[in-house]
């Protein structure tokens, strides 16, 4: 039963998923690290990039491909516009304990937006075409061409990330103002705008990651709650507000399921998942590499 | 030398409910000063410096930089226009490096800020986070920090306080090459030894009113000041 | 003098006025009567369900309100929304009883739900009526109120295997949801199975439900030496799409063939093709009404009022909650009464053409027998899917 072939194998699946859950939690731990906002309407950008992408493909008759890009932007456009609209005003106005208030906003945002999506989409499922068609043999079984293709797509987009932030002036200002927002104050950043356009950022990784695994998976108006959970628990798995950990996380979580539900049980796959986040927490509170600041 | 001032406030009036914390506080820097702001525990020093950097907005009065009404501007604006503030406790990017710290303020560009960690003595730290350096070390990251928004005033809020001799000479001598280079300084100081030093005219508040201004000869004689003072272990 | 009769007049004036007004104000409204719908309307319940079950519902109460309601007085729905939850079910069936007085219950849908459900109408009595709940514990435990006009999972899982057998299969991988359903059919095949088909080798393969990635699992069937013959899902919407999908992304079908428990593409047939596709083809769907049977009288009024309001015909299952509704009013108006004690006894021995056949109920009382307020009056159809966008057109068992 457990031979090289077979590691290769689950790893292998392990790691695609690794991928998606990757952008989902960059994507939420980015919107935690620089305004300290818990970010419960996650799950429906990724939504949002779903049905933008299905749309698309349906109304403008194109290939694929090419509706990952509108996904992108309507995953930043709907981040921007809640962050200015609604999540601003809960810090810029001095109120006690504004993350309190900007995690429930959230959070009812995304009970809205799913009865509107349900709603204005109707609850069937639905798919795009795939984005490449085509397979990839290993071993046992086979994965699909876009899986390969999601799982390049997201590496690709997360050493970007990576470069963004480390090394551009605007990645330096975000890590500013996520680090010590008075002291980015003080050196001309503006912390509203980094605010908007990380949210709008998480936002669009998410949204990629949905439009992504459209053709893989299925469209419907809830399938956001799980990738929600996910990524939280990814993020406090890798400690709150470090990216760098979220990663890891994320692949710790795609293995830890392919494997347990392969050698334990596909119900203890989620079992599995929540153990080793309490473990983590137990013996690290802030997480793999988070910190006490 | 011109005749505007640099900085002026005029009348500047701040209150919390019924706290009266600052009341038409009249103040000007001039190009080229060092000018000193002490005043005994309570007297609103650190307010003054919160209104003019846009931390807090003044009940009523104007503050005016480079003949430019800043009273109403948000915080980030007025460090593009040219002011730049040290914090009492030091707000460093903890997990920046020293060098990452001072690019902040400088933008893209890597040699100015280099530049900045050279002149307050921090390029054998650059590469080190900030979270691992020294008190001392971090008070100098934050005057570097400063120099690198390329600003006309800078704003010190307690620069010497829990600084040994030996430190507090570095800072001072510092300071004069910060001036000498041609960014003026409006420092808010506890330590008198420090500031009598090296001040070209001092503003005395107490209680949130201007009670004395002048050069630190005049003030260390002034029967108001040592009043206010009393009470407190300084020497003059 | 005067006063007093001015005083006088204005009292028998008054009096009289009020009295005008009780004598000649129109009769109040007569009371509705209310029925209770215990649905999914929400993830991760089968919501795609519910809401065909709600406008069934829906299109009942207009159509019989139409013909002057029952007994004189309208009928009138209150809804609740189960997710895929026994508790918050059971708190809607708590509300419904004791403050709404319902008569009638139609649902909830998923056996895990309406199981419990069933259980509390012990202590909060309506008349309930389940037709796609395929527990086989519904009707085994003889609850009083409780009555089912639809399948169960040892009468499918009796069909399952005797097609099996006709078809001439030897090896099964059934893939089950780790519900009542998914593991009540298992169990249900295993003992038909010993029965009718001891040759039959079946292994199981248990999934969780409402995952949105099944490839773990599924890599289980590719595992198995020396290979199925056949898969058989015993899985439920909205996640058989993708287990569907992924078994073709894995290369395990088409090369294996695969059976569902139920025609899902006949739910929403463009969702269903669009969100599998391909992968749907050959497959082979099982349905308790075939194109070539014919619908009664009701079935074919019925079928009219469904087909003008959504534009496709009715799953049979659908069909089977318009026939729960009329039997519930049937009973209410010979009985000529809402007690849930009196409808229950004259329901069990009711008779009525049913959409799809007549409708008669079993009532064995030995007990643990499913035959206990149970109608056995359906069969079993197979159907394979020849391409893509089919539905129930090709029959293969019985051979038409």
């Amino acid at each position: 039963m457990i031979s090289l072939p077979v590691i290769v194998e689950l790893v292998t699946m392990g790691l695609v998923l690794a991928a998606i859950y990757a952008l989902m939690a960059i994507g939420i731990t980015l919107i935690y690290g620089i305004m300290k906002v818990s970010n419960f309407a996650h799950g429906e950008y990724y939504m949002i990039g779903a049905y933008a992408a299905y749309y698309t493909v349906k109304f403008l008759n194109v290939p694929t491909a090419l509706s990952i890009p509108p996904a992108i932007a309507a995953g930043f456009a709907l981040g921007y516009i809640v962050e200015r609209l609604i999540i601003r005003d809960t810090y810029a106005k001095k109120i006690e304990r504004p993350g309190e208030y900007a995690m429930l906003a959230t959070l009812a945002l995304s009970i809205l937006l799913q009865n509107i999506a349900r709603e204005v989409f109707g609850p069937f499922m639905r798919s795009t075409p795939p984005l490449m068609p085509g397979r990839v043999m290993l071993y046992l079984i086979t994965l699909s061409l876009d899986r390969i293709i999601a799982l390049v797509i997201s590496i690709v987009t997360l050493v970007a990330l990576y470069y963004f932030i480390r090394r551009t002036k605007t990645g330096r200002a975000w890590r500013a103002v996520a680090q010590n927002k008075v002291g980015a104050l003080v050196t001309g950043i503006n912390p509203e705008k980094a605010c908007s356009l990380s949210y709008g950022i998480g936002g669009a990784l998410a949204a990629l990651a949905g439009g992504l695994l459209a053709p893989v998976y299925a469209i419907y108006p809830n399938m956001g709650f799980w990738p929600l959970i996910i990524s939280f628990v990814a993020m406090t798995l890798g400690g709150l507000g470090s990216i760098e950990g979220s990663l890891i996380a994320a692949v710790i979580i795609g293995l830890t399921h392919v494997f347990a539900a392969t050698f334990i049980g596909s119900s203890y796959a989620d079992v599995a998942m929540y153990v080793v986040l309490i473990i983590t927490v137990v013996i690290r509170p802030t997480g793999l590499l988070g910190r006490r600041d | 030398m011109p005749n505007t001032p640099l900085l002026e406030c005029r009348e500047v009036t701040k209150s919390f409910g019924k706290l009266m914390a600052l009341s038409d506080v009249d103040l000007t820097v001039n190009e080229g000063e060092i000018s000193g702001l002490i005043g005994p525990n309570g007297s609103g020093k650190t307010t003054l410096i919160n209104c003019i950097t846009g931390f807090y907005k003044p009940t009523s009065g104007k503050i005016i930089f480079l003949g430019k009404d800043i009273t109403r501007l948000k915080s980030y604006i007025i460090c593009k226009m040219g002011i730049a503030r040290t914090f009492q406790i030091p707000r460093p990017f903890l997990r920046l490096t020293a060098l990452e710290n001072a690019m902040v303020s400088a933008g893209d560009d890597k040699d100015f800020a280099l530049e900045c960690i050279e002149r307050v003595d921090l390029l054998d730290v650059k590469d080190t986070q900030a979270i691992n350096l020294t008190f001392h070390q971090i008070r100098m990251l934050e005057i570097a920090r400063a120099l690198a928004s390329r600003p006309k005033l800078i704003l010190i809020d307690e620069a010497m306080a829990g600084l040994n001799p030996v430190e507090m000479d570095k800072s001072i001598k510092l300071l004069r090459e910060i001036r000498e280079k041609g960014v003026t300084l409006l420092w808010v100081e506890h330590v008198m030894r420090a500031i009598m030093k090296a001040a070209d005219r001092m503003v005395v508040l107490q209680e949130g009113r201007k009670i004395a201004e002048g050069e630190p000869k005049q003030i260390a004689d002034d029967q108001k000041v040592i009043a206010a003072y009393l009470g407190e272990k300084y020497m003059l | 003098m005067q006063a007093i009769a001015i005083v006088v007049i204005i009292v028998v004036a008054v009096v009289a006025g009020v009295g005008i007004y009780y004598v000649t104000r129109p009769p109040p409204p007569a009371e509705p009567i209310k029925i209770g719908v215990i649905t999914p309307l929400s993830a991760p319940a089968d919501y795609i369900s519910g809401k065909l079950i709600l406008k069934t519902a829906e299109l009942f109460v207009e159509y019989q309100n139409a013909k002057g309601g029952v007994l004189g007085r309208p009928l009138e729905l209150v809804v609740g929304d189960q997710t895929l939850d026994a508790g918050t079910a059971i708190s809607h069936l708590a509300r419904m009883v004791t403050e709404e007085r319902i008569v009638g219950l139609i649902g909830p849908w998923e056996s895990m739900v309406a199981l419990p459900v069933a259980e509390a109408t012990t202590k909060y009595p309506v008349v309930m009526f389940v037709t796609f709940s395929w527990a086989d514990d519904i009707t085994a435990k003889h609850y009083k109120y409780v009555f089912r006009i639809g399948v169960a999972n040892l009468l499918v899982s009796r069909g399952t295997i005797e097609f099996l057998k006709w078809a001439g299969y030897k090896r099964g991988a059934a893939i089950c949801e780790e519900s009542p359903y998914g593991i009540g059919m298992w169990d249900g095949m295993v003992k038909w199975k010993d029965e009718l088909y001891p040759e039959l080798e079946l292994v199981q393969i248990l999934t969780p439900m409402g995952k949105t990635d099944y490839t773990a699992e599924l890599r289980k069937v590719a595992e198995m030496s020396p290979p199925p013959d056949i898969i058989i899902m015993n899985n439920n919407l909205p996640h058989v799409n993708i287990m569907l999908k992924q078994l073709h992304e894995m290369g395990i079908t088409p090369g294996i063939p695969m059976v569902t428990s139920y025609a899902f593409p006949l739910v929403d047939p463009k969702s269903f093709w669009e969100t599998v596709g391909e992968a749907g083809v050959g497959l082979i769907m099982q349905d308790f009404a075939s194109p070539f049977m014919k619908y009664t009288a009701a079935g074919e009024e019925f079928a009219n009022i469904w087909k003008k309001e959504v534009g496709e015909t009715p799953p049979v299952w659908i069909c089977w909650y318009w026939d729960t509704l009329r039997i519930l009013v049937k009973a209410i108006e010979d009985t000529k009464s809402t007690d849930i004690d009196v409808l229950s006894d004259y329901i069990e021995d009711i008779q009525l053409e049913g959409t799809t056949g007549f409708i008669k109920l079993e009532n064995d009382p030995t007990p643990g027998t499913i035959l206990w307020h149970q109608w056995i009056g359906f069969t079993l159809y197979f159907f394979k899917a020849e391409s893509v966008g089919a539905t129930t057109e090709t029959q293969i068992y019985p051979p038409p």
